[in-house]
């Protein structure tokens, strides 16, 4: 097995951490936006950050000598984090509709 | 050209400038063009015969319509249209299947036939596309639809390039009226179509052609053996290939519906989360659902269904397994699979109220979660045992497997199975990770109650999401290229 590069690298723990956060505030962030304009925004802003740090940890994976299977071990790690986030935070929305 | 390819990514956004740019009286001139150029990238020395087969088709239903009221003529017309396009499709698909097997029972009988095969290329996408005209011409012939007198709708609706080559096997009375429509842009198609694209190149590039490898493996290798052939490795190798061709083939049907609904058409169904399902009848209303409708309206109600004697009613039911599992291609493997999901049928029949009778007897409801699951796995197992025999190279091969699976767990070395299959603990929980991935978005995509309605539910958590499977497919082609894996769709073969 090829030596892990981004799970090892101090700093791409990091990163993995900052991304693991942004999904856990996209998940909160539906059930606290309350107008659509607000939800378009926070739409955008969310997926060009998670762009953005996708791209840092992919790219810099790739000049450091990652395996393309640790590049999609990765990503498919960050995916099923953000369908957990996802269930979660349309579970929060509908209970909100609920609730009112 | 193939979905996952970087002609593809050229051709169908040009495709859609055109689409949306042309007027509409002409707009149809482009889309059978360009689909008829799809197919040519394939074989263009072929595409006489899609020609053909669209011509003959659409001049029966047309005479059909002519001679109203006179139902010999008419059924004569139909059987014309039927027996030309089924006879192009044997002689292509199964000529050298059935010619080798007469000429290999001759020579046994020490008759000395010679070798009566022929250098046929199969056409790609005929077993659909043959389907299709047929479809057409009973409909008109039952007059449940009119015969279109545009010849080019038709054609289109023949060639329509994303479900050409592999399906859905859609109706005409649902695709030609859309081929028709302005069908003018819209966000929300246009949406949900390149999500469906996106969850569709997922499943193909992240999830099938990774898993191929290790599927090939053991089953490329049956003859030979060594340590890829055990039990552990087999069982891993079909678990891995009922993942492999779900997704492969669910994988191309969701990018072809994704295309089809950017331009704002709605191509059929084709897959319900089929390993789900809690019987064998139930996993055939969830797999491949247009061939399986199609054979029930074309082949099973015809022959009577289930409205005649239960041994007409088995009989109908093993005839359309039977031809389901010729259909899919000119090998005993397929025949054989087939008559097993006939006979799985049966039996599922035949048992139906005997074991409802023990479920009550042992305390359970019937319709309660725990006999729910048990069936799921017991349906899961048999599929996958059909899976096997579907798989297998040959007849010799899958004896050599179904001997390793029963018989072969002694000595078995987890590490060695493991390195023989190539798989590291890396690919091992990519390989979850994707699944469980998949099984979210089935959930969403099935169980949302208005999918229309997801586009303009905006949710921030929903964006990382696809923000995410656009980084895994990339990373996936990589893998791809770096490794020279073939990327070929499974049921193109078909």
């Amino acid at each position: 097995m090829d030596e892990l590069v981004i799970f090892t690298s101090p700093l791409m723990c990091v990163m993995i951490g900052v991304i693991l956060l942004l999904h856990i505030a996209a998940a909160v962030s539906g059930t606290l936006i309350k107008s659509k304009k607000c939800e378009r925004i926070t739409v955008y802003t969310v997926s060009a950050v998670n762009l953005c740090l996708h791209a840092v940890v992919f790219v810099w994976g790739l000049v450091k000598g990652a395996s393309p299977e640790e590049l999609l071990l990765f990503l498919t790690a960050s995916g099923a984090v953000g369908i957990v986030a996802m269930g979660i935070s349309e579970k929060l929305i509908n209970n909100k509709k609920e609730s009112r | 050209m193939v979905f996952n390819s970087f002609g593809f990514l050229i051709f169908f956004p040009i495709f859609l400038l055109l689409y949306r740019i042309l007027p509409l009286k002409i707009r149809w001139v482009m889309m059978l063009v360009l689909s008829y150029f799809f197919y040519m990238s394939w074989q263009a020395d072929l595409l006489y015969l899609i020609l053909f087969t669209t011509l003959v088709s659409y001049v029966c239903a047309r005479l059909i319509e002519k001679f109203d009221g006179r139902r010999g003529i008419q059924k004569a017309f139909m059987i014309t249209a039927v027996t030309v396009s089924l006879a192009v499709l044997f002689f292509f698909k199964y000529f050298n299947f059935v010619s080798e097997n007469v000429v290999n029972f001759l020579n046994a009988m020490g008759l000395g036939v010679p070798d009566l095969a022929l250098d046929l290329i199969l056409p790609v996408g005929i077993s659909f596309y043959t389907f299709q005209t047929l479809s057409y011409v009973i409909d008109v012939y039952r007059g449940t639809m009119p015969a279109e007198k545009h010849f080019g709708y038709y054609a289109l609706y023949v060639s329509f390039f994303p479900q050409l080559v592999a399906g859905p096997i859609e109706r005409p009375d649902n695709l030609i009226p859309q081929l028709k429509e302005k069908n003018p842009f819209n966000v929300n198609d246009t949406v949900m179509g390149l999500k469906f694209m996106l969850v569709g190149f997922f499943k193909k590039i992240v999830v099938a052609d990774q898993i191929s490898r290790y599927v090939d493996a053991v089953y490329n290798n049956a003859s030979t053996g060594g340590d890829t052939v055990n039990g552990f490795t087999v069982l891993v190798a079909t678990l891995l290939f009922a993942v492999q061709i779900y997704c492969d083939f669910s994988g191309y049907t969701d990018i072809a519906i994704g295309c089809a609904r950017v331009m704002g058409i709605r191509l059929m169904q084709n897959f319900n989360d089929p390993y789900v399902a809690t019987t064998i009848k139930d996993f055939w209303r969830r797999w491949h659902i247009s061939l399986t409708s199609w054979f029930t309206d074309y082949v099973y109600i015809p022959l009577g269904g289930s409205r005649c004697k239960k041994w007409r009613h088995l009989t109908n039911i093993m005839i359309v397994f039977l031809l389901s599992g010729i259909w899919h291609g000119a090998a005993w493997t397929y025949i054989i699979w087939g008559v097993l999901h006939g006979i799985y049928q049966i039996i599922g029949n035949l048992t139906a109220k005997p074991r409802s009778r023990l479920i009550a007897k042992m305390g359970f409801d019937e319709k309660g979660r725990a006999v729910r699951y048990v069936r799921m796995v017991i349906t899961f197992i048999l599929v996958c045992l059909a899976w096997m025999v579907f798989r297998a190279n040959s007849l010799s091969d899958l004896g050599t497997l179904m001997s390793a699976l029963f018989t072969g767990w002694g000595g078995i070395s987890l590490g060695a199975s493991l390195d023989a299959l190539g798989m590291s603990a890396v690919n091992i929980i990519t390989i979850i990770l994707s699944v469980i991935i998949l099984k979210a978005l089935d959930l969403q995509i099935n169980t949302r109650p208005n999918l229309d309605n997801s586009a303009k539910l905006i949710n921030p958590a929903r964006s990382t999401v696809y923000v995410c499977l656009c980084w895994c497919v990339a990373a996936a082609w990589m893998i791809l290229l770096a490794s020279n894996i073939e990327s070929a769709f499974i049921y193109f073969q078909f």
